[in-house]
């Protein structure tokens, strides 16, 4: 599979579970809640893990076994975990505009 | 006064719909505590109504908190300095012809014990010699209608008065009601109650020149008639040396006025006359002790007169309320007296919902969800917000606006620092407060509750926690006894607080809320989210 490809499907995987995460986080009362920081910095943590795994995970378990192919998958894989970093983060931005007022839109 | 604090905190959790109620506090005691804690409360619930855009106190609005427009008017008489301080230099006994002298002291002797009931100092009420205050506070508005008339020796509290009188004027032509609230056991309230319709009546006749009056076909009268409910420390010889305080109150002669009051209430044609609908409250059990005990001798009024409020204040607060909401009993020709009673079993009392204000087009269950969600919005903005334990401006109602803001709802932002203070004082006074999260002290609702605990009132009994350290992790959304009314846990890994925020989030004032300001819809919104919390359709 195209190393792009893999990557928009990596990064949409990592921002459910950032949602997941994120929603399960209750809503607090008090002087500072911090329950919409909390959910930010998962959002965030997943943005850092998101390109890293992808990277291991395609480097080290994906990677085709023929040299061609896997010389070719080497040479995408940089560009594809940038991309994949950037489209987590375009998603995530749009998801949360999309529920602004819920716990997603803590997000941004 | 007492009774008037209870009114208040119904208006405030919603019970009297589109309403504007004009309230007249009547007192001898400007410097009363329980006068000027009840004032301070009105006029801070008024406060809280305000916006810069709209009208002082408010409008009217409906399915809300805060929903009735209060406008407060106070009238106090005036026995201030030697020439009005006592009955004997207020009446002028000492002046006149000799013949005139005589004729006024025998019949001031006829009716008013000599060297006590004459000679009391005045300021602090009239220490339960209803014959006396009766024939002072009829006069006391007289001699407003007729300075006024004059244009002079005009008090503020004359103009506070006129202000009430020309509304009461103009709304009896179509229809009013006026409801007084005061016991018959004591001094002021029930020195007043007999004489206020007929006082009223004269004050507009005097002001009119004779070309207006009250129709009491038209402007219908009802009131409490409130027994006996408390005691305090009996006055000893020593205090009672002096003129001043030749006349003390003595609780252990309650019960006996009482009595005697009933029966002047049942047979006197004037209150036949001018009364509508009476309402016989009492408090079947031994009073409670007001007041401390180690205090050096009995507080008669003045600053120092902060009593703890009662239940039987707060069924006198819902007869006010029967009262304006009722459609039938006023064509009566006769007063006709309402009581009922509430069980009493195993030593307590068992209070639920429809006890305050019965069960006809479901009162007792919007009295439950309006009850119910203001005392939730206490523990939320008082316990979960921490406005009761940190002085920090951003506990309390701000904690809901910075909560809808961070949710990209920021219509609320233009709410002030000062206006949230202020909702946060007003539920302090509801419910309770602490002093630095240390010390805990009751508001209305927890004082009222103590009265009749241990029995039953309404909520669970884990709602009236003291523990700071339950306060601060109560669950608000188990308030209720009926689990029908608890708030959606909202699954495994939710709460019930945080599926309240997200009804919260999800929630907005309504057009037939009758909410023009922010603040207006900020309640609103507040109360739309708790009554659907409390699976109340609304």
């Amino acid at each position: 599979m195209n190393t792009y490809i893999l990557s928009l499907i990596f990064a949409a995987f990592v921002l459910l579970i950032a949602a997941v995460i994120s929603n399960a986080i209750k809503f607090e009362g008090g002087v500072n809640p911090k329950d919409p920081g909390q959910r930010k910095m998962w959002f965030w943590i997943f943005a850092v893990l998101n390109p890293v795994l992808f990277y291991v995970i395609a480097e080290f378990v994906m990677k085709p076994e023929k040299v061609a192919a896997a010389k070719a998958w080497s040479a995408s894989l940089p560009f594809a975990t940038i991309v994949g970093f950037f489209i987590y983060i375009i998603l995530g931005f749009v998801v949360s505009k999309i529920f602004k007022n819920g716990k997603l839109g803590n997000w941004f | 006064m007492r009774c008037l604090e209870a009114f208040t905190h119904l208006c405030a959790i919603g019970m009297f719909d589109n309403q504007e109620i004009e309230i007249l506090t009547l007192d001898t005691d400007q410097l009363n505590g329980n006068k000027a804690k009840t004032e301070n409360l009105v006029e801070l619930y008024s406060r809280i109504k305000t916006s810069d855009s709209g009208p002082k106190g408010g409008t009217p609005n409906s399915n809300t908190f805060f929903s009735a427009k209060l406008n407060l008017h106070r009238f106090w008489t005036n026995y201030a300095g030697s020439a009005r301080a006592n009955y004997k230099s207020l009446s002028k006994l000492a002046e006149g012809s000799p013949e005139k002298q005589k004729a006024n002291k025998l019949v001031s002797d006829l009716f008013l014990h000599e060297n006590t009931v004459q000679e009391f100092n005045l300021a602090h009420g009239y220490r339960a010699q209803t014959h006396l205050g009766s024939h002072l506070m009829y006069h006391a508005i007289i001699d407003s209608a007729r300075n006024l008339a004059s244009g002079t020796n005009v008090e503020p509290q004359d103009q506070e008065l006129e202000v009430f009188m020309n509304k009461l004027n103009d709304a009896g032509k179509l229809g009013a009601r006026v409801f007084v609230f005061g016991s018959i056991f004591g001094g002021t309230g029930a020195s007043s109650i007999p004489v206020l319709p007929k006082a009223f009546q004269d004050f507009i006749k005097i002001r009119s020149g004779g070309n207006s009056t009250l129709d009491f076909s038209k402007t219908k009268f009802g009131s409490t008639l409130l027994t006996e409910y408390f005691s305090f420390k009996k006055p000893d010889a020593k205090q009672m040396s002096t003129k001043d305080d030749s006349v003390i109150a003595d609780s252990s002669f309650f019960p006996l006025n009482s009595q005697a009051a009933l029966q002047f209430y049942q047979n006197d044609p004037t209150v036949q006359r001018t009364y509508k609908t009476m309402y016989h409250i009492g408090w079947p059990v031994e009073s409670k002790k007001m007041g401390d005990e180690k205090e050096s001798s009995t507080i008669t009024g003045g600053e120092k007169q902060k009593n703890p409020c009662h239940f039987t204040e707060m069924v006198c607060a819902c007869a006010g309320y029967d009262f304006f909401t009722k459609t039938t009993g006023f064509d009566v020709e006769k007063t006709e007296y309402l009581y009922k009673a509430i069980e009493f079993k195993d030593n307590s009392f068992n209070v639920n919902f429809n006890d305050f204000v019965g069960f006809e087009n479901k009162a007792g269950e919007t009295f439950a969800n309006r009850l119910g969600a203001f005392f939730s919005l206490s523990h939320i903005v008082l316990s979960i917000n921490q406005a009761a334990f940190v002085s920090d401006s951003n506990a309390g109602m701000k904690a809901f606006i910075n909560r809808l803001a961070g949710q990209k709802l920021p219509q609320y932002n233009s709410i002030t620092d000062a206006e949230c203070a202020d909702i946060n004082e007003y539920l302090k006074q509801f419910a309770y407060t602490t002093e630095g999260g240390q010390q805990f002290f009751p508001g209305w609702l927890y004082q009222v509750r103590s009265t009749v605990a241990p029995g039953s009132f309404m909520f669970d009994s884990k709602a009236f926690t003291s523990n700071i350290n339950e306060l601060k992790s109560i669950d608000v959304g188990t308030l209720f006894p009926d689990k029908q009314n608890h708030w959606p846990k909202g699954g495994f890994i939710s709460d019930r607080f945080s599926t309240f925020v997200e009804t919260l989030i999800e929630s907005k004032p309504e057009d037939t809320q009758r909410v023009n300001t922010t603040k207006e819809k900020f309640m609103a919104h507040i109360y739309n989210a708790i009554t659907k919390s409390q699976n109340f359709i609304n």
